[in-house]
């Protein structure tokens, strides 16, 4: 266990940010309307380091992009050539919050670990330094983290605690360590007996998971839907937000002439009538109602069938960003008040 | 090597500034003259015969009897009709004329512009439009996907996506919710936010999605923004002037008998 001093959190990311491999820096920072998100340290190095509450965005970009370029494709005299694209940028994702951390475990669960192996996706975990921040509080009135068992750090290299003289500094993994064992670190961090205390708060957004996947499935045809999704704008806002959501479709972007065609992997929200067409025109999930059941029953529901893990963390992200204010911990709710009526 | 594709770019109401976008994205440009033959443009030609063309590209809204006559024209002798632009699509600023007082109407069609239409048109209540460059002015990625989808023998797709979409991934924070009016939640995407991107709200210049849910919007508007109901009919007259918001039903019946009207 190490200490790091408050005064010498910037020496510290300064530190990483010099390393052999000239690895990126990836830094929680405000924008100038106050949304914070994740972005390079190098780019935004005058900005102040968000390291308490809830990011607005997670940093999910940077091992599922919006657009990827997963194959190109050429057309010669009488053949097509075509070549796979792999990925293999390399960073330091500081301060990532214990949310999208289990959010990620969640996405390894799904994209590596069932039936095909996202090979992108697998090069990007396996690329990234995670260094987190521990949640010591329940950071803002909609997040539900506590009751999923979220709240909890798992799967990181380094870890950070705040106390009261800066940062308890701990490892996660071998990587973690010799990062911390490196001559530029080692000199910022003193040797301390002390231990972070054990996480235990209780979020004010109160969810019962409790046999959800009965719950849902028995109330599938529940009146709770019709009424919930009347309002919904199918705006997407959600599903971009969502630091586990990562359904996808895959186009091809033809090019002028027939070289430098790509195929690309972009990503989808169950909310938009493309995801659910087939047959150029049919759409068999068009209503607004089997659209949110899909969303909160592939959290829920769906999940914990296939993947034996619920895929909502608990972030209330997409609680904060609908503008009808459509609330899953209230379906949630309200279905189990209906239970049985 | 293919045959070379006719095209023909027409301009009726508008400010030619979409068509200008079309040239200034040089480098897709040049590409795209190895497929195509530019047959008629009053922008960037001299002579502009009238000739069977493969895609007809026509911008601005229609205003009078003698335009309408020249579209159907256009339509008759092309494969491919794209609209192009705001004003084509839903008429945009020279449309606003469409929600004046009856009298000041009276006033400028009957003694300024004789041959008008009371009512400001798009293309689609007149003739069938094949595909949609939507924007204002139009962005030119978006328009050359359009082409090349058709230059391949594809079918481009109706981009249904909210601007919403795009918004968030550029990382804004929802204008909605701090109470600023912004249409994009029901707004055509495929513009890359830009105006919600560089501060600005979402004024819905693409048009409003159809099937969109208009009625939950004008509720978010009342409840977060304050908004009365004139004040949000204002809002979304801005770009989509031709058919208020929501009326494609009765639009087709328009375009019928206009159609009559033309032919009688």
């Amino acid at each position: 266990m190490f200490l790091l001093k408050k005064q010498n959190l910037r020496n510290f990311i300064d530190a990483l940010s010099q390393n052999e491999a000239k690895l990126k820096v990836i830094v929680p920072i405000q924008k100038d309307d106050g949304t914070i998100y994740y972005d390079e340290y190098e780019k935004n190095k005058d900005k102040e380091i968000i390291i308490e509450g809830r990011t607005d965005f997670s940093p999910k970009k940077y091992f599922l992009p919006e657009i990827e370029e997963i194959a190109n494709f050429e057309k010669s005299e009488n053949e097509v050539i075509i070549k796979e694209v792999l990925n293999n940028e390399k960073r330091i994702i500081f301060g990532i919050r214990p949310c999208d951390l289990n959010a990620l475990l969640f996405l390894d669960e799904v994209l590596i670990k069932y039936m095909y192996p996202d090979k992108n996706y697998e090069a990007r975990r396996k690329n990234t330094i995670l260094i987190a921040i521990d949640c010591l509080e329940a950071c803002n009135k909609s997040c539900f983290c506590s009751y999923l068992g979220t709240n909890i750090a798992k799967g990181y290299d380094i870890c950070l605690t705040k106390i009261k003289e800066g940062f308890l500094v701990r490892e996660g993994s071998n990587i973690g360590k010799n990062l911390l064992e490196k001559d530029g670190i080692r000199k910022i961090l003193e040797k301390t007996d002390k231990e972070p205390k054990q996480i235990s708060f209780e979020c004010k957004n109160k969810i019962n998971v409790e046999k959800i996947e009965e719950l849902l499935e028995k109330n599938f045809e529940s009146k709770v839907w019709q009424e919930e999704a009347e309002r919904c704008l199918n705006c997407t806002s959600c599903t971009q937000v969502c630091p586990s959501c990562y359904c996808f479709y895959v186009k091809d972007e033809l090019g002028f002439d027939d070289k430098k065609s790509r195929r690309l992997k972009c990503l989808d929200s169950c909310f938009l009538d493309r995801f659910s067409r087939i047959s150029r025109d049919f759409v068999f999930r068009k209503s607004n109602k089997a659209k949110l059941r899909q969303f909160v029953c592939h959290n829920f529901y769906y999940s914990l069938v296939r993947n034996k893990m619920i895929k909502c963390v608990g972030c209330g992200r997409c609680i904060d960003v609908c503008p009808v204010k459509i609330n899953i911990v209230e379906i949630i709710k309200k279905i189990r008040g209906y239970d049985g009526k | 090597m293919k045959e070379k594709l006719k095209i023909g770019i027409f301009s009726f109401t508008s400010c030619e500034g979409c068509e200008l976008t079309i040239f200034e994205n040089s480098e897709e440009f040049t590409k795209m003259l190895n497929y195509v033959d530019i047959v008629n443009s009053r922008l960037i030609k001299e002579k502009n015969p009238e000739v069977n063309l493969d895609i007809a590209i026509v911008e601005g809204s229609i205003m009078s009897k003698k335009e309408a006559e020249e579209l159907v024209k256009i339509r008759e002798r092309s494969k491919i009709l794209i609209s192009l632009g705001t004003c084509a699509g839903s008429g945009c600023v020279q449309a606003l004329r469409n929600f004046f007082s009856d009298r000041l109407k009276k006033k400028i069609i009957k003694e300024a512009q004789t041959e008008a239409f009371e009512k400001v048109k798009a293309l689609d209540e007149i003739v069938k439009v094949d595909y949609y460059a939507r924007g204002c002015p139009i962005d030119a990625d978006d328009f050359y996907r359009i082409i090349k989808l058709i230059i391949n023998n594809q079918i481009p797709r109706r981009y249904d996506v909210a601007v919403c979409k795009e918004c968030k991934e550029n990382e804004n924070s929802c204008l909605l919710i701090k109470g600023i009016p912004c249409l994009g939640p029901v707004a055509y995407g495929g513009c890359k936010a830009i105006c919600v991107t560089k501060g600005s709200y979402c004024a819905a210049c693409r048009g409003v999605i159809r099937n969109s849910n208009v009625d939950s919007l004008r509720n978010v508007l009342k409840d977060r923004c304050k908004l009365s109901d004139k004040e949000i009919n204002e809002l979304f007259q801005q770009y989509n002037n031709v058919r208020g918001v929501r009326e494609i039903k009765k639009l087709i019946k328009v375009k019928e008998q206009l159609r009559q009207d033309l032919y009688a």
